[in-house]
């Protein structure tokens, strides 16, 4: 592939302000030191092995593995069915239901988060696992429903046809024709709404009052000291987050080239 | 037997079949045959279920199914498209509706490779189908539509993707397969000739509407109206006078035109004929036969195995179609005149 030297100068300089910090970050998570320093005078895994041991910073990784492992599956049941709706559903209404479905997208966390803390207040939901998955949930649920749908356009009505006359009935339509076309969209969705919710800040800072999660661990530890923990958690979810996203990528490319997946 | 009465379709404003009344008997190979848009598809899809009437009812064996869901109906369905899926392989794709139906794997595994047998594909059982071609997918999707062993099997334009080669012989195939398993089948295609060839029953569709039904020879022989003549076949279409009447024959003329035909009684000043191109024969100007009347050639198409030859007699233009009589023959060349000669029984009077 040839680029024109301005457009690759250009990529470049945005590659390299763009994982410079990420670079810097991993480097320093990495020091064997007590304090955050750049470049660290001594090397060695030591803080990763704090945060594994540490209590709060367990727990609050466990609990944020844990909402995301109920949100992901459950934002992608929701948001599959919203996506199948929508396509397959009366014309009416359309357009206003969807951008009501993934207005959480473009609206502001803190809007959002602040009205979940009054409907959690009033429902005596504060401070729990409850109010946590269903908050995420709705900021995880136009994940779904934005790919899931892209992925939907792609699904031949025929061959649903040919299903239904060869004696399959919704549910086996689903299942083995609807379902493989749309799996990529379906998978990446899933991802996205893992990341979307173990990454969730604002809205977890305000249902939250003694219930932890990493990204407020983070947040409180940040408050204290900049401690070296910091970087090696920070370095794990980036870790994490990067083979999710390979997982997707990977997935996309299996089925533009349109080799079969069994 | 599958029975249609009266159905009909409107989508809004659009009446898209309007009161489709047809039979098809065990083992027959009806076809419907019309333009683009004249509600071919949407016919094909009320009898299987995809979409419902506004009117009029869907029979099989007796039943009336139009309130059925498709996947109950039991009609084998092939696409242009071909459809298939693309995630399984030919023999999961041949075995899906046995699956459906719960049938036990060995069952499955037999009727699967029977079925392959059929369209000759036995080898390829273990493909994808983005691995086959046109001709190849087509006869998977055939397969997958015969092996559920159908009540009726729907067609729509399922060759419109082949080339002529591939496509007179998937003609044949088909044909041949539909008479060994009697299965009774309404193929949905826009080409006349494939019409002809393949049906026993031929409906012309027109605006939603039938038109016309009947055998081949029937349709091409005596059709009704003006539609029906130039829409099957090519057809010189007259608007003539009632001259008077010789013995049985009516004759009817314009301008230098002069035919005979056997019309029944009736007042009417003018009547519309109908004459096939191949009926008008030609011969040299001198040969001077009764009934013969003299036409200027206007231009010669050359299509091989034929040649046609628009003349002009009087103020109309007559078609004539002359198989080719190869060297030694008589070809009349650009410009010059030659004698018409049209049988009475080759000129078929019109009802509109
Ligand atoms: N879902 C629909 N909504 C509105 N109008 C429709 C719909 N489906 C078909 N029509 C209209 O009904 C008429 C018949 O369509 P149909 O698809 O049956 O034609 P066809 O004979 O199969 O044509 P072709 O040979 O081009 O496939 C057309 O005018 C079409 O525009
Ligand atoms: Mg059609």
């Amino acid at each position: 592939m040839k680029l024109p030297s301005l457009t690759l100068i250009a990529t470049l300089f945005i590659l390299v302000f763009l994982t410079a910090p990420l670079f810097i970050l991993i480097v320093q998570s990495f020091t064997a030191e007590a304090h955050l320093r750049f470049p660290p005078e001594s090397f060695g895994t030591r803080w990763y092995g704090y945060i594994f041991q540490s209590e709060p910073w367990r727990e609050a990784g466990l609990r944020s593995l844990l909402v995301a492992g109920i949100v992901a599956p459950g934002a992608l049941v929701i948001g599959t069915m919203a996506a199948l709706g929508l396509d397959r559903g009366p014309g009416f209404g359309r357009n206003g239901l969807y951008a009501l479905l993934i207005a959480p997208m473009v609206l502001p966390h803190l809007v959002l988060a602040l009205g979940m803390l009054h409907v959690a207040l009033s429902m005596g939901l504060e401070d729990t696992l409850l109010a946590i998955v269903l908050g995420h949930l709705t900021i995880a649920v136009p994940y779904v429903v934005v790919t899931v749908g892209a992925s939907l356009q792609s699904v031949d009505r025929m061959q649903e046809e040919a299903a239904r006359s060869l004696g399959a009935n919704d549910w086996n339509v689903f299942r083995h024709v609807i379902f493989p076309a749309i799996r990529p969209g379906v998978l990446g969705g899933a991802i996205f709404a893992f990341i979307a919710s173990f990454d969730e800040f604002i809205v977890t800072f305000f249902l939250a009052t003694f219930q932890n999660t990493l990204p407020l661990q983070i947040f409180s530890t940040l408050s204290f000291q900049v401690e070296p923990s910091i970087a090696a958690a920070s370095t794990l979810v980036l870790v994490g987050t990067a083979l999710l996203t390979a997982l997707i990528l990977t997935q996309g490319q299996v089925v533009a080239s349109g080799k079969i997946v069994k | 037997m599958i029975v249609l009465k009266s159905l009909t379709k409107r989508f809004g404003e659009v009446t898209a079949v309007r009161d489709v009344t047809l039979t098809v008997t065990p083992g027959e190979f009806v076809t419907l045959l019309g333009p683009s848009g004249c509600g071919k598809t949407t016919t094909l899809r009320m009898i299987a279920g995809f979409t419902a009437p506004t009117g009029g009812r869907v029979e099989m064996a007796g039943t009336d199914v139009t309130g059925r869901p498709p996947h109950r109906r039991e009609v084998g369905l092939v696409f242009q498209s071909y459809a298939l899926f693309p995630h399984m392989s030919v023999q999961d794709n041949v075995g899906f509706g046995l699956k459906m139906r719960k049938r036990p794997a060995e069952e499955v595994a037999r009727r699967v490779d029977e079925a392959l047998g059929l369209v000759k594909l036995a080898d390829f059982a273990d493909r994808y189908p983005s691995a086959l071609s046109g001709g190849q997918q087509q006869r998977v999707a055939l397969a997958r539509a015969l092996v559920i062993r159908p009540q009726l099997l729907l067609l729509d334009e399922p060759f419109g993707a082949l080339d002529k080669q591939l496509r007179d012989h998937m003609q044949i195939e088909l044909r041949t397969l539909q008479r060994q398993l009697a299965l009774p089948t309404i193929f949905v295609t826009h080409d006349q000739g494939e019409a002809l060839s393949m049906s026993d029953r031929v409906a012309i569709m027109n605006a939603g509407e039938v038109v016309q039904i009947g055998t081949p020879t029937e349709l091409y022989e005596r059709p009704r109206t003006a539609f029906v003549a130039t829409f099957l076949g090519r057809s010189n279409v007259l608007e003539l006078d009632v001259i008077g009447r010789e013995g049985p024959l009516t004759v009817l003329g314009r301008a230098g035109l002069r035919l005979h035909a056997t019309l029944p009684q009736s007042t009417a000043s003018t009547r519309r004929v109908m004459v096939r191109p191949e009926r008008v024969a030609m011969r040299p100007p001198d040969a001077g036969a009764p009934g013969a009347m003299t036409g200027t050639v206007r231009a010669a198409n050359y299509f091989g195995q034929s040649i046609d030859y628009p003349i002009e007699v009087g103020a109309e233009t007559v078609e004539a179609m002359s198989v080719n009589p190869g060297a030694g023959g008589f070809l009349p060349e650009i410009g010059a005149e030659v004698d018409l000669e049209i049988a009475s029984d080759a000129v078929w009077p019109l009802d509109d």
